[in-house]
């Protein structure tokens, strides 16, 4: 029995949204619940328009978005530490990724996903590309 | 304007509490790690930012009579970069006494800049002891006090709120391009410190805004100083860069 056209559609539809997800996402479906976001730089190159970005995401609708429904914004030196030394960002997450970099972290601080940040990323990109990664 | 090279000596809260920066040279110099820009290109970027620190500011301190002006400096840029590291809604008020005590010899004896520093590095400070705050951490202390014991064991609380990067500024470039970047500079002059949040254009007129420590005073707690007076006090100043992320923020 030949299947019908429209049940064809259907699975590639499916096949493509599945195709899509790995390829943007690293997983199928982006995690559902609380998400911490990084922004993580080597604070050296913190420049005029990186400072008006950090600055702008802790502003109006964006600072909102970062705080509602657990969700957190970090932004954070690449080697930073906490008060026992411990340097926060795991230098293997960072191995082969330009920085300013973005990373979407679940509640548990497992790392989700994570890809460079444009160095003239605006409030808006960044904004949209947490959401992309699962934020 | 209001409020523009304010003789802080003349004014009813002055407590003579900046005793000079100190030993600041030995901090790596701001242009050495950081972006910095010429002076022909001060006022494109002042134009095109569209925030300053002082969006990074929750609250205005309030040292009263004591001479902790350096303390309440540093304390506020440290809440800058707390809000920008976690966000605002994230920040924990500081107790500016808790560092106050380890670089004042008393109430009124005032202290230098680098020692803050120094102080902030080493060992941190404690929180306010605000209601959120007293349900939160095991010590706190109040803002002001000079006679207020530590808490036994402060330390172990003081150090989640340790400065990690600090760069000195001796120059204008260096002072002007801190604040472009976004990092705040604690400064001293006439006898008074006060914390640089934002270099700007007004009426035409390159400025400085600064917080002060004189709670309801100035423009909502706000001063600002012209050219001319940012020169004479980016002159061992320091800004602040980066502080420990402590676990709690997790």
């Amino acid at each position: 029995m030949n299947p019908r056209p429209k049940d064809v559609a259907v699975v590639t539809i499916i096949a493509l949204v599945i195709l899509y997800g790995v390829r943007n996402h690293g997983s199928i479906v982006a995690p559902s619940g609380p998400s911490y976001t990084a922004i993580v730089r080597e604070s050296s190159a913190d420049n005029a328009a990186f400072g008006q970005l950090v600055i702008g995401l802790r502003q109006g609708a964006a600072a909102e978005f970062f705080s509602k429904d657990g969700r957190r914004l970090y932004v954070l030196d690449d080697d930073g530490t906490d008060e026992a030394g411990t340097q926060v960002i795991p230098a293997d997450s960072l191995k082969g990724l330009p920085l300013p970099a973005i990373q979407v972290y679940s509640k548990d601080w497992k790392l989700l996903n994570s890809e460079s940040l444009p160095v003239d990323a605006s409030v808006d990109s960044v904004l949209a590309t947490s959401r992309r990664l699962g934020g | 304007m209001n409020y523009l090279d304010v003789d802080f000596t003349t004014d009813p809260n002055y407590a003579a509490g900046f005793n000079g920066y100190g030993d600041t040279e030995r901090f790596a110099a701001y242009g050495d790690d950081n972006p910095t820009y010429p002076k022909e290109k001060w006022n494109e970027i002042a134009q095109a930012n569209k925030f300053g620190c002082d969006d990074l500011v929750t609250r205005i301190y309030n040292q009263k009579q004591e001479g902790s002006c350096v303390a309440n400096a540093t304390s506020q840029a440290v809440e800058i970069i707390q809000a920008k590291q976690f966000g605002k809604d994230r920040v924990v008020h500081l107790s500016a006494i808790s560092l106050y005590k380890r670089i004042g010899r008393s109430a009124s004896s005032g202290a230098v800049v680098s020692d803050a520093w120094d102080e902030i590095n080493a060992k941190g400070q404690l929180p306010l002891n605000d209601d959120a705050n007293l349900a939160r951490f095991k010590h706190t202390m109040p803002n002001t006090g000079f006679s207020t014991p530590y808490p036994s064991g402060w330390e172990e609380t003081g150090r989640l709120f340790k400065g990690l990067e600090a760069f000195s500024i001796n120059s204008m470039e260096d002072g002007v391009s801190a604040l472009l970047n976004g990092h705040p500079v604690v400064v001293g002059r006439s006898g008074h410190s006060i914390c640089y949040v934002r270099f700007m254009l007004k009426d035409g007129k390159r400025v400085v805004k600064y917080a002060n420590s004189w709670g309801d005073w100035g423009d909502a707690g706000y001063g600002y100083d012209s050219e001319g007076m940012m020169s004479s006090a980016f002159r061992g100043a320091f800004a602040l860069r980066a502080i420990t992320f402590p676990t709690f923020q997790k």
